[in-house]
């Protein structure tokens, strides 16, 4: 979709419903009890709201911010 | 008490700083054990309002104390802690006491083991009173539905002392501590510290060991110490820096000495100005102006400060959110599934979500978090440091119905939370109509904690909001 449109992030998608919400949940292994699914449903907008602005138009060298330094757990190459 | 010496020191015990008290130790002014049984009974006599200690350990800290005299009057000197009464947020685990996180998860829970910087504390001949209240496992927060109630702010006890390391927030301005150490994984140790009047260092990723302490968010995890003043913060931060290979976070870089640093004054000195960060709507009215005020002190101290433009709050906050709510949930995961209701309300509403976040959201923010990085890393090539409020808002009121702010309200902490900068919150005025503590922000490139210090020195030596101090009831 991005693809066709340009766009750079997903804020054009709908809100999910709390039906949707409740299926995302079981899907994840969450089996709340109803008064606490009440709960994250409430809370969940925010959260697919934040997730919906990241940016994601990048290049391929844009690499995650998290390192794998093999030197580190053989006790050799840490930086002085 | 009420007294001066020849120094011409107030010698109220509970607001001397860590840099006053070990001057008056060496001059054999004041001893440990006077100071230790003051403290104590200060937080006997008012923290029963503030709630700040989840636990005093009043035994203990008198045989330490009653150690580092013998110590000190045998002249065999610890270094800058020696003797000095600190506490630590309950999250960092303390062999034999218990450290429970604030949370019934963990209300049992007696650590075998110390963390590494408490191991670093004691080496050092520090004094620990005891363990402080925190937001539910450094996140869930403010709670009044768990074990312990919240602390309160010194200020002013209808209102509280920011999160999550609340209870050293508080601590530290009633006088109850002259330094504490806490977290900070998006502002937990800089909130407290601003809302409350203090000094409080977000140290360099990597700078203080993490072993030992609850995890929030693997990869934007610090601790690091709150006190009175940016000469105290340089002196705490000494004893518990440093390269620890047991923590995979842990950088082998070498640990200045931070006191020796921070005379160097502002003059020459290129200052970034982040100044659209909080002016606006969502920043308190009062905030502009005592950041103009703090900048043209700065200015007047020879620095030269510019604008300096990064990414927006939004962008920060959500970046940081969405890579900590999935850490989080990974964290937590297990507890959630077979215990969900001993949980706080609001920290299981903020865990929950990473269970729902997609790895390819995870890695899209954590690829975003390496373009932030090289943003702040492009913009510290033109300048020496960055300077921001450290809070766009005075402390909140103590009000169990506010709505959980936590993904809607951008943080002004976050962004060097993000770039795993060390930035530093001071205390730079006091709101009109509350009458609460307002905050300066500094940060600097990875491992200048030394140049962030010696700013706040700076400012410090010229200004005295840093010596005002609550009036407990």
């Amino acid at each position: 979709m991005m693809a066709r449109d340009n766009r750079t992030d997903l804020t054009h998608l709908p809100p999910s419903t709390p039906e949707e919400i409740r299926v995302m949940a079981r899907n994840a292994g969450l089996d709340l009890p109803d008064d606490l699914m009440r709960q994250f449903i409430a809370a969940w907008p925010a959260y697919e709201a934040m997730i919906r602005r990241i940016p994601r138009s990048r290049s391929y060298a844009e690499e995650p911010a998290h390192t794998f330094r093999p030197a580190r757990f053989s006790g050799r190459g840490q930086p002085r | 008490m009420g007294e001066s010496n020849r120094e011409g020191v107030p010698m109220d015990v509970a607001f001397l700083t860590i840099a006053e008290l070990g001057r008056l130790y060496r001059r054999r002014e004041l001893s440990p054990v006077e100071v230790t049984k003051a403290l104590l009974a200060r937080i006997a006599a008012h923290d029963e309002k503030l709630h700040s200690f989840l636990r005093v350990i009043e035994e203990a800290a008198l045989a330490a104390a009653a150690e580092a005299e013998e110590e000190l009057m045998a002249g065999k000197g610890r270094g800058p802690m020696h003797g000095i009464p600190y506490a630590l947020k309950d999250i960092i685990e303390t062999r034999g006491i218990l450290t429970t996180g604030h949370s019934k998860l963990r209300q049992d829970h007696v650590p075998a083991a110390d963390a590494e910087l408490v191991t670093r504390l004691k080496a050092g001949g520090g004094i620990m009173l005891g363990k402080l209240a925190t937001w539910e496992f450094a996140l869930g927060g403010p709670s009044w539905d768990l074990p312990w109630p919240p602390a309160r702010n010194p200020w002013n006890p209808d209102y509280l002392p920011g999160g999550s390391s609340s209870g050293a927030g508080a601590a530290v301005a009633a006088g109850f501590a002259p330094g504490a150490v806490g977290t900070d994984t998006g502002g937990s140790i800089r909130g407290p510290a601003a809302v409350c009047g203090l000094a409080g260092l977000k140290p360099t990723y990597g700078r203080v060991s993490r072993r030992g302490v609850f995890p929030n968010t693997f990869s934007m995890d610090h601790c690091g110490p709150l006190a009175r003043s940016a000469e105290d913060i340089a002196l705490f931060l000494g004893v518990i820096a440093g390269f620890d290979p047991e923590d995979p976070g842990s950088e082998d870089v070498a640990v200045p000495d931070y006191r020796a640093e921070l005379d160097g004054g502002v003059r020459g000195l290129r200052l970034g100005l982040l100044d659209d960060w909080y002016e606006g709507a969502n920043a308190h009215p009062d905030l502009a102006p005592a950041m103009a005020a703090a900048v043209a002190l700065l200015r007047s101290g020879g620095a030269v400060v510019e604008p300096v433009r990064l990414s927006s709050l939004r962008d920060y906050t959500d970046c940081k959110t969405t890579i900590s709510s999935v850490e989080l949930y990974a964290i937590h995961e297990h507890d959630l599934r077979t215990r969900p209701r001993d949980f706080g309300r609001i920290l299981r509403n903020r865990v929950l979500p990473g269970g729902l976040i997609r790895a390819e959201d995870y890695l899209e923010a954590l690829r975003w978090r390496t373009a932030l990085a090289r943003e702040q890393a492009r913009a510290l090539e033109k300048v020496d440091a960055f300077i921001t409020a450290a809070s766009l808002t005075v402390a909140d009121r103590a009000d169990p119905s506010l709505p959980d702010r936590l993904v809607s309200a951008p943080s002004i902490t976050m962004p060097f939370s993000v770039g795993g900068l060390p930035a530093l919150a001071i205390p730079c005025g006091f709101s009109k109509k509350e009458g609460l503590p307002l905050s300066l922000q500094i940060a600097a490139a990875p491992f200048a904690e030394g140049l962030v210090l010696r700013i706040a020195h700076a400012y410090q030596q010229a200004s005295d909001w840093h010596r005002r101090h609550p009036t407990l009831a």
